[in-house]
């Protein structure tokens, strides 16, 4: 019994480095591909062990690095606030749908979830979004538009809330007469820590990775955008002039085209703090959660 | 259980208003956003039947039949497209999600919390690259005269390199481990939340009837993660018409030899109507995805109401 | 407004153009402000200077309009404007379709606006702009843009690096009109030569000798560049094209290409990391073509496949419009004849501000700023081509000061095609075109790059375009293209 469990703990760990090898190691190779000289690069490919090392990549982004720092700033600034109101809005939301006897559930339900299927295109919401709210150019465009709570994070605590915190405890509160909202914020609330942290994960990785609503609704105050915003201009500057490159008057321009080294290199700027910053919500994916008591 | 959901029925419709109101007002502004976010654009629905004038806006615009859903069907595409399309989602949603509930039930087995950590921060990170990225590594691996398959795996072991971007026939594997890859670490940390947020009480209570580990996953965190692995299927089938662009565009390089197993619906309308700036086009065929995946969502729901309510999506 | 217009003669009289912004500040807020935009390759800093520079400028000429310059930068390009052509609160006032759009589609989704009353009200514009070019911008007989001007007429060539040339005895051919098989033959000695060195990166079609009639998918084209006849015929069932493809094979054979030709982005850029010893190029005169060349480092001989031509393809793409939720169209017409014929505007747009951006020399010919680059300079500088009217510019970066007469000269010059002017709405046959596209882009890359065997795949490819409809769209382009020519006359 006590060698079986040690060999499955064994087995559990081999598996999970495979994984892991699989995928870091392709990051691995990421890393270099941005330190390899261009030449080298299109000559011999990707390698792990490059033929010749080249910090040219770093050394043009280190060229704006204010730029790049302050969009750092940016980025985190508006993760920050939206994943704070996102999580709010999406536990309001969810908690009120979880409750099975709610009058007009169903209708609610199926309210919030008809938003993933249809939507409008970019130009309605463009109109919605500039016309009545007057986001264009400010702070406010790289928080409100699309980000601030989806219907999957919704459903997502909802179906939590539904089968992981078990209805006697919340039963218990009642009697204890507390409000409904108290119960969302003393009981509820503590007992939804890892569903709270996944869905600010992944509130967080969205804003994070945002850059459509900069592209959208920042034209004239480029300096607010977000690093993702920085980079992804670079990238798609790169991949337009790459791919016209058959109209005659873009030599001159071409020559500006970022290498795929400075490729490399932005993708590796913009995953790096990611993974400076998850440990923190990894504290709250804690085992142990004993409910205990209720049920035997 | 069944005990108090009854005396829960039997409060009156306006006891329950009342007793619910405080919640109804907090979730308000979150119902609210759902109208100026999602509802109001989608009135711009109307342009997949009209013919889209900048001049004219949305409301004045000329209607247009179901002229602009004709591209669609023109051609031998038309087959392709939808088959590649249901296809790789089937393949996608069923592997996926067994993929991802193992790694979450391994993940939760790891007893080093360092490990754990660890492994968890690692398996997200090929979630956090853009496709375009993943479409360059995925080009190191195969690429005919550079590529490390090629290069380092098939030709010291005295096999000849394969042109991987010219046959399409391995394209559906190639494609289905990239999405694997992609997008395992995310999912499954959905899974992994939801299982480190199960009552602890129910695997002590089993340790000490000296149930084995394999019998606590099966007798336990399976059946109690069957809603979650419902909801989370039924809400996927909502795509089951759309594809991830990124994977089916930039990962095989747009390689023309390959359209036959990589086109998707999205690819295609992208291709028919890159140079266009079709808005009325565009939309609708974002619209028949969409009606598309919401019929077979409905049905699903149906089915999942009538066998299992709890689990059921509204 | 008559007491600003005073200040302002009095100004102009005592020539203090300078003072014009505090002293004519309090009317010039009442001006219109048209807003048009910019594309620099990289992020521009500088936007305020030159918007500042440019405005007072405008008040000194006592222009009647403010401009205010909206940076895009090219990656953003499509999306940014096709939402700004939407909005009327806040609409980009005069823009250049180029690189997000064409023409026909501008016009079909009602985007800009007609400018037969433009050229009624500003007519020294068809001076300008050259009346036989004129009908580059028209749509049936409407104009509604203005081409941008610039070298219409254009040779396709080898550039060949220098050195290269000189080993293997070709150095003195320069400029001589060789045929494809000739250059071929040089290819193969220079490869010899040179075996670590590619020499084919990019893809061509301007070397067959048609006019593309402004659709890149070659779905119909003109052969013989359109000078001699006006039969729009498949170019993949032609001999022309076989031809090409028998070339194809023996660079494919002699390892010319790049190695996976399919999967690299193939562009110039190659000439400049050393990797290509050459690359398929063009220009309007082998000068010009030399001379492109160049900035891409190294030196490089110029071998010309076709004779200076302008055709459809050659001479359309870009243009200028003014858009249909303008707020103002009396001052975006304004402005757009500014852009065209004045050299001032022109320059504050095109090069930003002298002295800052760019610096002339004894010879008349602009230049970085010492110390500069494109990539420090915080405006675009180097872009001329862009705007309306570049040979109203200083030329840059060149040591010939008459660079801009040279270009005009070629376009009087050249030989043109019948179809210049016509430009394809694939409107009636849309369902036909997209499967058409859809068979071009599956087929036709590999079989340009050999990389599949030819000969059966060509079959292939023929019978699957056939099936697609591709008679439905030469048929189309054909009765499009001779309602055209019988209107032109």
């Amino acid at each position: 019994m006590v060698g079986s469990k040690k060999s499955f703990r064994i087995a559990v760990n081999v598996i999970m480095i495979l994984l892991v090898l699989a995928c870091i190691l392709p990051f691995v190779l990421l890393v270099m591909a941005s330190l390899t000289d261009e030449a080298t690069l299109t000559t011999y490919g990707y390698s792990f062990f490059p033929r010749k090392i080249s910090f040219a990549a770093y050394d043009y982004l280190l060229s704006s690095y204010q730029k790049i720092l302050k969009a750092y700033g940016m980025t985190f600034f508006v993760t920050a606030v939206g994943t704070t109101m996102n999580i709010f809005l999406t536990l309001s939301l969810a908690y009120l749908l979880s409750k099975k006897d709610l009058p007009g559930r169903m209708f609610l339900s199926f309210f919030v979830f008809f938003t993933m299927l249809f939507n409008g295109g970019m130009v309605p919401s463009y109109i919605i979004w500039t016309g009545v709210f007057h986001i264009r150019d400010t702070v406010w465009a790289l928080i409100l538009p699309n980000l601030l709570m989806g219907a999957y994070n919704v459903i997502l605590m909802r179906t939590y809330l539904t089968t992981n915190i078990p209805p006697e405890i919340i039963e218990a509160a009642e009697m204890d007469s507390c409000s409904e909202v108290g119960i969302l914020f003393r009981v509820v609330l503590p007992l939804s820590k890892p569903m709270i942290a996944t869905v600010g994960l992944f509130s967080g990785l969205a804003y994070w990775n945002d850059w459509i609503n900069g592209l959208y609704y920042l034209v004239r105050r480029t300096e607010l955008y977000t690093i993702q915003n920085v980079l992804n201009t670079m990238m798609s500057n790169a991949e337009f002039l790459a791919n016209n490159t058959n109209v005659t008057q873009l030599q001159s321009a071409s020559l500006s085209l970022p290498t795929s080294g400075i490729r490399m290199g932005i993708a590796v700027i913009a995953v790096l703090p990611v993974l400076v910053i998850y440990p923190f919500f990894q504290k709250y994916f804690v085992k142990g959660i004993v409910v205990g008591g209720v049920k035997g | 259980m069944t005990k108090s959901e009854k005396a829960k029925k039997r409060l009156s419709l306006k006891k329950r208003l009342k007793k619910y109101a405080p919640l109804y007002l907090l979730a308000l502004p979150s119902l609210l956003y759902l109208v100026v976010n999602n509802y109001l654009p989608m009135g711009g629905l109307v342009l997949a039947f009209k013919k889209f004038s900048f001049r004219k806006g949305i409301w004045e615009s000329p209607w247009n039949g179901l002229k602009n859903f004709t591209f669609l069907f023109g051609s031998k595409w038309a087959k392709i497209m939808f088959t590649n399309t249901i296809l790789y989602n089937v393949v996608f949603l069923l592997l996926g999600t067994v993929f991802a509930i193992t790694v979450a039930i391994l993940l939760n087995e790891v007893i080093s919390k360092k490990a754990q950590q660890v492994y968890q921060t690692i398996i997200l990170i090929p979630h956090l690259m853009s496709m375009v990225v993943v479409g360059y590594l995925v080009f190191a691996f195969l690429s005919g005269s550079n590529g490390f398959i090629n290069k380092s795996i098939l030709e010291p072991l005295g096999f000849e390199g394969v042109s991987w971007y010219t046959e399409a026939g391995y394209w559906p594997v190639i494609l289905t481990i990239v999405h694997l890859w992609k997008s395992f670490g995310f999912q499954s940390i959905v899974y992994f939340a939801t299982i480190v947020g199960f009552d602890r009480a129910y695997y002590e209570a089993a340790a000490v009837d000296g149930a084995s580990t394999w019998q606590q996953i099966r007798k336990i965190t399976l059946p109690m993660l069957r809603p979650t692995v419902i909801i989370l299927l039924v809400m996927s089938l909502g795509r089951m018409f759309a594809s991830d662009f990124g994977l089916f565009y930039q990962v095989p390089q747009d390689s023309g030899m390959l359209y036959r197993t990589t086109t998707t619906i999205d690819t295609f309308v992208y291709r028919a109507l890159m140079q266009d700036n079709d808005v009325g086009r565009s939309l609708a065929a974002g619209f028949l995805q969409s009606v598309l995946g919401f019929a077979v969502v409905m049905i699903t729901n149906l089915i999942v109401r009538k066998t299992d309510p709890d689990s059921a999506l509204f | 407004m008559k007491r600003r217009n005073l200040i302002l003669m009095a100004m102009a009289l005592t020539g203090a153009a300078a003072l014009g912004t505090t002293a004519g500040a309090e009317g010039v807020e009442d001006w219109p402000v048209v807003t048009t935009a910019v594309v620099p390759t990289q992020p521009v800093t500088d936007e305020e200077m030159v918007e500042t520079a440019l405005n007072e400028y405008l008040v000194s000429i006592d222009a009647g309009i403010q401009m205010d310059i909206i940076p895009i930068e090219f990656g953003n390009l499509s999306t940014t404007m096709t939402l700004m052509l939407t909005s009327p609160e806040d609409p980009i006032d005069v823009f250049s379709y180029n690189f997000f759009s064409k023409l026909t589609s501008v016009v079909a989704n009602e985007q800009v606006v007609p400018l037969d009353e433009f050229l009624e009200e500003y007519p020294d514009i068809v001076d300008v702009v050259g009346e036989e070019y004129l009908p580059l911008g028209q749509i049936n007989g409407t104009q509604y843009a203005l081409p941008n001007i610039g070298a219409y007429g254009q040779i396709f060539c080898y550039a060949l690096r220098s050195d290269i040339a000189e080993a293997i005895g070709y150095a003195d051919k320069e400029g001589q009109l060789m045929t494809l098989q000739e250059i071929t033959e040089m290819l193969l000695k220079a490869k010899e030569a040179f075996p670590e060195l590619a020499f084919i990166t990019n893809e061509e079609f301007g070397i067959m000798n048609i006019d593309r009639l402004g659709d890149s998918n070659c779905t119909g084209v003109l052969m013989n560049n359109g000078i001699d006849n006006t039969e729009v015929v498949n170019l993949y069932a032609t001999d022309t094209f076989k031809e090409f493809l028998d070339c194809a094979v023996q660079w494919k054979e002699a390892g010319l290409f790049l190695d996976d030709p399919l999967n690299q982005p193939l562009d110039k850029s190659y000439m400049k990391t050393g990797v290509s010893g050459g690359s398929f190029h063009n220009g309007f005169s082998v000068e010009d073509a030399r001379q492109g060349a160049n900035v891409y480092g190294y030196d490089w001989k110029i071998y010309p496949i076709t004779e200076p031509v302008a055709t459809a393809q050659s001479a359309s793409g870009s243009g200028y419009c003014i858009s249909s939720v303008t707020r103002d169209e009396e001052a975006s017409k304004k402005a757009l004849y500014l852009m065209y014929t004045d050299e001032n505007v022109m320059r504050f747009l095109a090069q930003g501000v002298e002295g800052a951006h760019y610096v002339v020399d004894e010879n008349g010919c602009s230049w970085y700023p010492e110390g500069e680059s494109m990539t420090s300079l915080g405006w675009g500088t180097g872009a001329q081509w862009y705007f309306p009217n570049q040979t109203l510019c200083i030329p840059f970066e060149t040591d010939n000061p008459h660079y801009y007469e040279e270009m005009l000269a070629s376009n009087d010059n050249c030989q043109k095609s019948k179809a210049i002017g016509f430009a394809f709405d694939s409107e009636p046959v849309y369902d036909e075109y997209a499967a058409v596209t859809a068979v071009i882009e599956e087929y036709r890359d590999a079989l340009v790059f050999a990389q599949v065997d030819v000969d059966s795949y060509l079959e292939e490819f023929l019978g699957e375009l056939e099936a697609a409809g591709i008679d439905d769209v030469i048929a189309e382009k054909q009765s499009q293209l001779d309602a055209f020519l019988a209107a032109e006359e």
